[in-house]
């Protein structure tokens, strides 16, 4: 197994523990800025997009992943690792934590992109929920801002939503 | 800046509960009102006049979850006439052509007919739940029609506070066999025999029961064997402690056992006409209570009160008549902690002679209950300096409904009016959001109103103030009144044109018995289009047009005013005009 940097990573750790331990094949995740993860098979099946390469054979070159960077990765073999190897409330415990280390907005979507792209939907949902949460109560403009988005309605258009949700739907 | 696949924000979204998100989330850009709309699933209307039911489905097409809610407030105390309007059937045959995958329909306020109940047990082929809270006009055929039509799914038939006309019980026959989906079952308010056998087998039937909430013409018995079959019920509605109680000396040992066993009981309610020696049964369940509803059990006095809720150590919500009196108030303080919401209602029956009920009581439990942020009180009397320590003792109110019998009664101790008490009330409270007046007000109360209650929804008066200043500190100072409504107060033209820049920014004003004035209500409604301002006039002889200025001068009995955006109504009575 390589890995572009000295350091082993938590995730490079658990995969070779699990892979070791099971005797199951290995599968090689190289990141889009070059960095690779070796992953047991059963973790790395968890991203229905990696798990129908392996049943399509198609994975001894190793997986490249061009929208994936890294350390994104690295979060999110994190995550499937734990939730591959942990009772139900020690995983309770452990998804507060790294929901709680993807405070910056930037991660969190990286996360979420990331576990589109790989359709690892547990992953996805806790990630989307994380981001609800965290919109809850916000205004308008607050949440464009969160979410880096411009807005495009025409003065007219957007005070006669406004005035529709207030009057119909609040 | 981020950019997320639509089917990104469709997942977000679909963990985005609360309507006022997704308001929010609607304005945010162009796709992202389109991806909101398609995605809302359970849609709120708070008044059924202020959007046609075509443009709901035009927006939300993918809804599966409709809430209605029809006449105002006032309604419950009788102030609206009969045939006013908020009918159901235009909703329901909006929903029949555009959505046919509704799965809940929950209606409050409304007129809902036989007719209507058809429509929907033939429309929605995946219905599961239905939810009538305070209507009328339907009877116990309808009924038959939704239990037989909506079979498959129907998990939850909920009739809390309605009026239903009793054509027969034939209805409880009607759901399905060999088994129902239901989870909840609620007929409390029904008026009218049941089929005994006919309702334990139904329940029989229906493994899923969670909550059953049975009327009181239900024996005791029936009720005792049908909670033996029930293990999984969170929620019961006792049937009569008279009926089929002293059917037999062996009956008291299964009925508690029965009890005993309910281990996932909760929230009991009923009790029609229990009394104290019949409680017993159910001190075994007291201790997972969060839940209990004595506010129908006129005949139980105040030490076997005290003696059940001794044990409630978990409740969380507590509804109760005032024969529980101060004593009994003071147990609830010391024994409950938890609590959260107390309503104490007026005895109608005076069976007892009346154990005092005093401002002593509510502030005993301001001062035990330390989570109390719901009260609703009935009393005769009320100080402020009780007010002021109740303020002081909870300053987390949300609603704070005080009801003090006789109108205008002034602090008892002072011959004073009430305004300083409330005042306290609204400076403690920073998170209330509903608030009844009572007793003697005068225009200050309203100044402290619009100075402290900042995040005021909703504001009952009745019987209060001096002159038009009181109704104006409040449209001034309240920016974030959603409903007013007000009875019998001196409020005039004066006050009603003042509030003109606050009335699209609120959804409903009410007036009864004021004194504003028919040229004053078609003033407002000449400069504000978008406001339906109706008046309504039972019994009132035809206007007259031709004399102007004495129509004009004419006392408004009733108004009503709400923002729209579906224009004027159509189905208006002939009693209702709407300027």
């Amino acid at each position: 197994m390589s890995s572009s940097s000295d350091e082993k990573k938590p995730a490079d750790d658990a995969a070779d523990a699990a892979a070791a331990a099971e005797d199951e094949q290995v599968v090689m995740l190289r990141s889009c800025d070059g960095e690779e993860f070796a992953v047991g098979a059963s973790v790395a099946k968890m991203s229905g997009m990696v798990s129908n390469m392996i049943d399509d054979d198609c994975v001894d070159g190793g997986v490249q992943l061009p929208m994936v960077k890294g350390h994104v990765l690295a979060r999110v073999l994190e995550y499937l690792n734990k939730k591959h190897g942990s009772a139900a409330e020690e995983f309770t415990n452990f998804k507060a934590e790294f929901f709680a280390t993807l405070a910056d907005r930037e991660a969190l979507f990286d996360v979420i992109l990331a576990a589109n792209f790989l359709h690892t939907q547990d992953l996805l949902d806790d990630a989307c929920q994380c981001a609800a949460d965290r919109i809850r109560g916000k205004k308008v403009q607050e949440i464009r801002d969160y979410f880096g988005i411009v807005n495009d309605f025409t003065p007219e258009e957007e005070e006669e939503i406004r005035k529709e949700n207030a009057w119909a739907f609040d | 800046m981020a950019y997320f696949p639509e089917e990104v924000v469709e997942q977000i979204l679909g963990f985005v509960k609360s309507h006022h998100d997704r308001n929010a989330i609607s304005l945010v850009c162009r796709a992202w009102y389109h991806i909101e709309r398609l995605n809302r699933g359970s849609v709120l209307v708070n008044n059924c006049y202020a959007v046609r039911p075509e443009r709901v489905h035009s927006r939300f097409p993918r809804m599966r979850s409709l809430t209605v809610k029809g006449k105002p407030h006032f309604a419950d105390f009788n102030l609206v006439p009969a045939g006013w309007g908020a009918m159901a059937l235009p909703w329901v045959d909006a929903c029949a052509r555009a959505c046919p995958g509704l799965e809940e329909l929950r209606l409050k306020r409304m007129v809902v007919t036989d007719e209507c109940l058809k429509l929907v047990a033939h429309s929605f082929a995946n219905f599961k739940s239905l939810v009538l809270v305070s209507c009328e006009g339907f009877s116990t055929l309808g009924l038959a029609t939704i239990a037989t039509n909506c079979s498959v799914f129907l998990k939850e038939l909920d009739l809390e506070e309605s009026v239903v006309k009793y054509r027969g019980h034939h209805w409880l026959n009607c759901f399905p066999k060999p088994s129902t989906s239901l989870e909840t079952l609620n007929f409390a308010c029904l008026a009218g025999e049941v089929n005994a056998h006919a309702l334990e087998k139904l329940v029989e039937r229906s493994p899923n029961l969670k909550s059953l909430r049975l009327n009181r013409l239900v024996p005791f018995d029936v009720m005792a064997r049908m909670l033996a079959r029930t293990p999984k019920l969170e929620d019961l509605g006792t049937g009569s402690f008279i009926q089929g109680f002293n059917a037999g000396v062996g009956l008291h040992l299964p009925v508690f056992n029965a009890f005993r066993r309910s281990r996932s009981l909760k929230s009991l309610s009923g009790f029609w006409d229990a009394a104290g020696l019949h409680f017993q049964v159910i001190y075994s369940v007291c201790k997972n209570l969060t839940c209990l509803n004595l506010s129908y059990a006129p005949f139980i006095q105040s030490a076997d009160l005290i003696n059940i809720i001794r044990q409630c150590t978990k409740l969380r919500t507590l509804w109760v008549l005032d024969n529980i009196g101060d004593e009994g108030l003071k147990v609830v303080a010391s024994s409950c902690a938890e609590l959260e919401e107390l309503r104490v209602f007026p005895a109608r029956t005076a069976v007892h002679p009346r154990t005092a009920l005093t401002e002593e009581g509510l502030v005993a439990i301001s001062s035990g209950c330390r989570k109390l942020n719901t009260v609703l009180y009935f009393c005769e009397r009320m100080t402020n300096a009780a007010l002021i320590a109740i303020a002081k003792n909870c300053p987390q109110f949300t609603s704070f409904r005080l009801c003090i019998m006789e109108p205008r009664s002034a602090d008892p101790m002072t011959g004073q009016p009430l305004d300083e008490g409330f005042g306290a009330i609204v400076q403690s409270s920073k998170g209330l959001r509903r608030l009844s007046l009572s007793g003697l007000l005068t225009d200050n109360v309203f100044l402290y109103i619009g100075m402290y209650a900042e995040k005021l929804e909703m504001l009952s008066v009745a019987f209060a103030g001096d002159t038009d200043n009181g109704m104006i500190y409040v449209l001034n100072g309240c920016k974030n009144l959603k409903k007013l409504e007000i009875r019998d107060s001196p409020f005039g033209d004066a006050a009603l044109l003042a509030g003109m820049q606050r009335y699209e920014s609120m959804r409903s004003l009410w007036m009864s018995s004021c004194n504003i004035t028919l040229g004053g209500c078609k003033s407002l409604a000449a400069s504000m289009p978008s406001v339906n301002v109706e008046v309504i006039d039972e019994g009132a002889s035809s206007i007259d047009e031709a004399d102007e200025d004495a129509n004009n001068a004419r006392k408004v009995r009733k108004l009503y005013l709400y923002r729209t955006i579906a224009g004027p109504r159509g189905d208006a009575p002939g009693f209702v005009s709407v300027l």
